[in-house]
């Protein structure tokens, strides 16, 4: 069996590999598969360990897991309001649990990207970390800094779509100056970006290749 | 704020001085309201400030300038005179039988007033014709007359509304005594007051002598010859014939001149005293060189003046200036019935003329209607006749002709024509001469007695006469004449059937417009006439001044070119082109779709090289089992984050030490990611961690179950003892962070279907908590998924107040995103594994000289440089090609 399930493997990433070909009716073959295993996976998955251990009743008396129960069956309440978006009459009834999810969703993301992500990477773009030696670091480090600040100050420039409202020429020259100065940082951000889904795409073929060749041994080896 | 008119400072409201130059302020009282926009202007402008409009009238007397003069004004505004019908033969449009018979009432008399107006002699009408008396009578006329006069015709005053001004006229002719004599020079209006300096000063003109008009020659000085025949020669009226004594005492009465004239027939030195105060009067406005014309005026002396009108001349509190004759049309003829003028035939009283129809067919005065006589036409003037105001013919009564023609001739200024309401009922028949009216019998009034109306230029009661309509106006005369109420009345109105031919100006300035008028009666805006259209059909046949269908749809005449109409040419382009786009065919057109390239064969055999080349490349290595240090020729690691990160695990993984991994990846990444989780559950392993796995992705809870029990299982792991699988963790950042308050949340259940409650217990027998946690690892190949940890653990750190360990094994795509959290003074990221590189660095540090990384990395370093190369031969190619021009 297992024999098999890996030769099955192998076929299937065979017909995802013949996409090298082209659009093929083999690629759409092992697409379909691919979507419905991951949906029918997903699907058990969010059944047997969210929607069913959340609805069964605890077998003990604590309070504490009492009262998670009982906020779950709420949840789970809310959750079936979402289900009667489809119904005339009632879909009004699935804006009270999207605007949990939406309140309590935006709430907790955006208190985290000010605390994890905003303040603590704005100052990182003032001091940013120089690695060893010291003496080079102490050397590199307010030419790091000054990197930084010019690579987010004009990279966000580059951002700036909104229409350009007539000014001082030297505020413009500047403005123009750096927003083609942001754009190579961000095109070399661009370039490191690729280069990373590069080497993972490289990384996953070679894991796919080494998965064939060791599902040949196996079928060799038998 | 008031402004010096002087020198323009600003004043204070109520300053009655400026306080610059000391000169008068304007104030309200004083204050000239614009006709147009009713802007308080100050008196000393002529125009408008606001809008502009003159204030002062170009032809307007100075004297008249005060707004005392609109009470005045108003006052000496007689209502419109009543309107006979004219007899259906005078009517240019023939009766409509069959129409009027479905006419109602008050149409039948709209159409019979309209007929009125349309006739020529419709403000005289025919003595033979009489117009039956009509149903509403003149109560303005019957307020004229004597308390003791029996009202005339049928009026009933009740049934009508009484304006103020008639309410004035009333109660002054209720006081006033029928045989009272008239008033003195005291009495005189504020208005005639301050007209008598100027016509001192204006009597000079002289005038030819064949022109002046009879009543000046009646009134001239006794040196004049008047060669005028006897009494009994002249043109008497026939009603003053009749109503003369049949002792054949004249019936008209004699002016002064005549009384001097010893040639006169003896019945003029009878003359009447206040024919005689007349001439006295008139010789201050008149000099005597005016006088040319023979006073032809027969003898009044055999006339009394009747009580009726010494009433009337107490009554008539505002008469107009004096109106000098203009003249008897035929001085030399006398008349041997004197004419009377048709203010005084309709001015008669009416038990003594019950049967003049104009009287009693008058209807009740309208404001509006006398506010709009324009429309009244002069009777039809005779040829060569010189047109005279109505109002300048009254006094000359008794010097007209009898004959109706030569009334009808002379044309009716508007101003006159309204202000002389009963001027219509003129050329009606007098009463027959036997029936003489008391107040021709009785005794001639003495000279002091003279009526004030006679001595004042009377206002309202004067009318067109024929005979004076062949005598000039006296200039004199014509500056005077305008300030009784409208100044452009004093252009003679040319002889013509029509009132626009013959000048009437329509005077229809509403009431309310009226009072509106500043002291100085502006100069109405000579408006062109409309032409009123006689409906000749329907039910509305007969009536003029009907709307016609035809001024609604009258096209626009094109003006000059402006810039409008450029805009409006702009938009004809416009709307032509979208004529054309509609115009142009629907059928749908097909669109030329640029066929894709077709591959040729060299495409193929290039794609398939490098498709080879990079197979070859990854799986020579594999398949040879090169390694990493035989490929980069150093054991060295490739990267110094792996193996801080081993450093750190090392570290804080003790024993039992609770050891929280999140497998956040799809299979799509397991090519990095499962091999770092390969490494770091060795390492778990051997530091004896236990390990509570879990994921944000469902996909991410079956990879890890895998491969923890690929690694563990084999290291002696038990699962729900030394490990856990919580599984998938729903609700992303949500879920992270309900990691904190919610940990029980995980149920007795774990994701291989384990019993987790020995396996949540930790030491001192806690239950799992991310304060009980030595390490997180987090294992993704999302960059979102990173984020949200960092971001969380960085709130729950607030929350707990204490540091937690994160590590984080990324894929190599998202690095460049990770980093920067990694890459600081105080990292949140602790420990970075990123991509095959680290987690063949961390193999390496485990000494697990075979693991799936080195084996992979090798494949994937000999595939990066064939991949580079590749790049770099495209490139080259495609630069060469360019500059050979063949990249084509």
């Amino acid at each position: 069996v297992e024999v098999i399930l890996a030769a099955l493997g192998a076929v299937l990433t065979l017909l995802i590999f013949s996409y090298l070909l082209g659009d093929n009716p083999l690629f759409r073959l092992a697409l379909h598969v691919f979507v419905g295993v991951s949906v029918a996976y997903v699907f058990i998955v969010a059944l047997q360990v969210v929607i069913v251990p959340a609805l069964s009743p605890p077998d003990t008396s604590d309070a504490d897991v009492r009262l998670l129960w009982t906020i779950s069956l709420i949840g789970a309440l809310l959750g079936a309001l979402l289900l009667v978006r489809g119904v005339r009459g009632l879909s009004w009834l699935s804006n009270l649990p999207v605007a949990i999810l939406l309140g309590v969703g935006v709430g907790v993301a955006l208190g985290g990207a000010v605390l994890g992500t905003l303040v603590p990477q704005v100052d990182a773009a003032a001091y940013p970390a120089i690695p060893e030696p010291p003496v080079v670091a102490e050397i590199l480090r307010p030419i790091g800094q000054i990197v930084a600040i010019i690579g987010t100050v004009t990279g966000l420039l580059v951002f700036s779509f909104t229409l350009r409202r007539p000014s001082h020429r030297l505020i413009d020259r500047l403005l123009n100056s750096g927003t083609r100065l942001g754009r190579w940082f961000v095109l070399i951000g661009f370039g490191a970006v690729y280069g990373g889904v590069l080497v993972a795409s490289l990384a996953f073929f070679a894991d796919r290749v080494q998965y064939l060749i060791e599902v040949l041994e196996k079928i060799r080896g038998g | 704020m008031v402004h010096c008119p002087q020198c323009g400072a600003v004043n204070p409201d109520g300053t009655k001085l400026c306080s610059e130059c000391g000169s008068e302020l304007p104030t309200q009282s004083n204050m000239v309201r614009c006709p147009m926009c009713s802007h308080a202007n100050s008196p000393e402008r002529d125009t408008c400030e606001q809008c502009g409009a003159r204030l002062i009238p170009l032809v307007a007397p100075p004297t008249f300038q005060e707004p005392t003069d609109i009470v005045q004004d108003q006052a000496a505004s007689f209502p419109t005179p009543p309107r006979e019908a004219t007899p259906p033969t005078e009517s240019p449009i023939a009766p409509q039988d069959e129409i009027d018979q479905d006419v109602p009432d008050w149409l039948r008399r709209m159409r019979d007033s309209a007929r009125f107006e349309e006739s020529p002699a419709a403000g005289w009408p025919a003595e033979s014709e009489p117009e039956p008396p009509a149903e509403e009578d003149v109560d303005w006329l019957s307020r004229l007359e004597s308390p003791d006069t029996p009202p005339l015709g049928e009026p009933e005053p009740d049934q009508m509304e009484v304006p103020e001004w008639l309410g004035r006229m009333e109660s002054s002719s209720v006081e006033a005594e029928p045989v009272t004599p008239p008033p003195s020079e005291a009495e005189v209006p504020d208005w005639l007051a301050r007209l008598k300096p100027d016509e001192e000063e204006i009597t000079a003109p002289p005038s030819a002598e064949p022109q002046a008009p009879d009543w000046l020659a009646e009134t001239a000085p006794g040196d004049k010859e008047p060669t005028t025949p006897p009494l009994a020669e002249t043109d008497v009226p026939d009603w003053l014939a009749e109503l003369a004594p049949p002792a054949g005492v004249p019936a008209t009465p004699s002016s002064a001149g005549v009384e001097e004239e010893p040639t006169v027939s003896p019945a003029e030195t009878e003359v009447p005293d206040w024919l005689a105060e007349l001439t006295s009067a008139e010789r201050e406005l008149v000099a005597p060189d005016e006088v040319m014309g023979e006073p032809s005026a027969p003898p009044a002396a055999e006339t009394e003046i009747p009580d009726w009108l010494a009433e009337l001349t107490s009554a008539e509190q505002e008469p107009m200036a004096p109106s000098p004759d203009e003249g008897v049309e035929e001085p030399s003829a006398p008349p041997t019935e004197a004419e009377v003028p048709d203010w005084l035939t309709e001015l008669a009283p009416a038990d003594e003329q019950p049967s003049v129809p104009p009287l009693t067919e008058a209807k009740a005065p309208d404001r509006a209607a006398e506010l709009a006589p324009a429309e009244e036409e002069p009777a039809t003037p005779p040829p060569g006749e010189i047109e005279v105001p109505d109002w300048l013919a009254g006094p000359t009564s008794a010097t007209e002709e009898p004959g109706a023609p030569s009334l009808v001739a002379a044309e009716v200024p508007d101003w006159l024509a309204e202000l002389a309401p009963a001027d219509e009922e003129a050329a009606t028949p007098p009463p027959a001469g036997d029936e003489v009216p008391e107040w021709l019998t009785e005794p001639e009034p003495t000279e002091a007695e003279a009526p004030d109306w006679l001595v004042e230029p009377p206002h309202a009661e004067t009318e067109p006469t024929a005979s004076l309509a062949e005598a000039e106006l006296p200039d004199w005369l014509e500056e005077l004449a305008p300030a009784a109420e409208e100044p452009t009345a004093l252009q003679p109105a040319e002889a013509g059937p029509t009132p626009a031919e013959s000048g009437l100006v329509e005077a229809e300035i509403p009431a309310w417009l009226q009072a509106l008028r500043p002291g100085v009666t502006p100069v109405p805006v000579p408006e062109e006439e409309e032409k009123e259209v006689i409906e000749t059909s329907g039910l509305l046949a007969g009536i003029a001044g009907v709307v016609q269908p035809a001024s609604a749809v009258t096209p626009l005449s094109p003006g000059p070119t402006t810039p409008k109409q450029v805009g409006a040419e702009a938009a004809l382009a416009r709307a032509r082109l979208w004529q054309e786009l509609i115009a142009r065919s629907t059928q749908p057109v097909a669109l030329e779709i640029p066929r894709p390239q077709v591959k040729t064969t060299r495409d193929r055999v290039e794609r398939w090289l490098v498709y080879g080349l990079v197979l070859v490349a990854v799986l020579v290595p594999i398949l040879a089992g090169i390694d990493v240090s035989d490929v980069l020729g150093t054991d060295e690691p490739l990267t110094g984050e792996a193996s801080a990160a081993f450093d750190l695990v090392d570290e804080r993984v003790t024993p039992d030490a609770p050891v929280l991994m999140a497998f956040d990846y799809d299979p799509s990444f397991i090519g990095e990611l499962q091999v770092q989780a390969e490494a770091l559950l060795q390492q778990l392993a051997q530091n004896q961690g236990r390990i509570i796995a879990m994921s944000l992705t469902p996909e991410g809870a079956g990879l890890a179950q895998q491969v923890l029990e690929d690694v563990l299982d084999a290291r002696g792991y038990q699962a729900g003892i030394d490990y856990v699988n919580l599984g998938y963790l729903p609700g992303e950042a949500v879920g992270i962070r309900s990691l904190e308050f919610l940990p029980g949340q995980f149920q007795n259940q774990g994701f291989d279907g384990g019993d987790l409650k020995d396996a949540l217990i930790f030491e001192n027998n806690e239950g799992f908590a991310l304060s009980n946690v030595s390490l997180i690892v987090v294992l993704t190949g999302n960059a979102n998924n990173m984020r949200w940890w960092v971001e969380q653990i960085a709130a729950i750190e607030k929350d707990l107040g204490r540091d937690l360990v994160l590590v984080a094994g990324v894929s190599a795509a998202i690095e460049s995103l990770i980093r920067p959290y990694y890459d600081m003074e105080s990292p949140q990221i602790e420990g970075l594994i990123v991509g095959l590189y680290g987690a063949a660095d961390y193999e390496r540090k485990l000494n697990w000289q075979d693991g799936p990384a080195h084996i992979r990395l090798s494949g994937q370093l000999v595939g990066q440089v064939a991949v580079a190369a590749l790049i770099l031969l495209g490139m080259l190619i495609f630069g060469v090609s360019r500059i050979d021009g063949t990249s084509e």
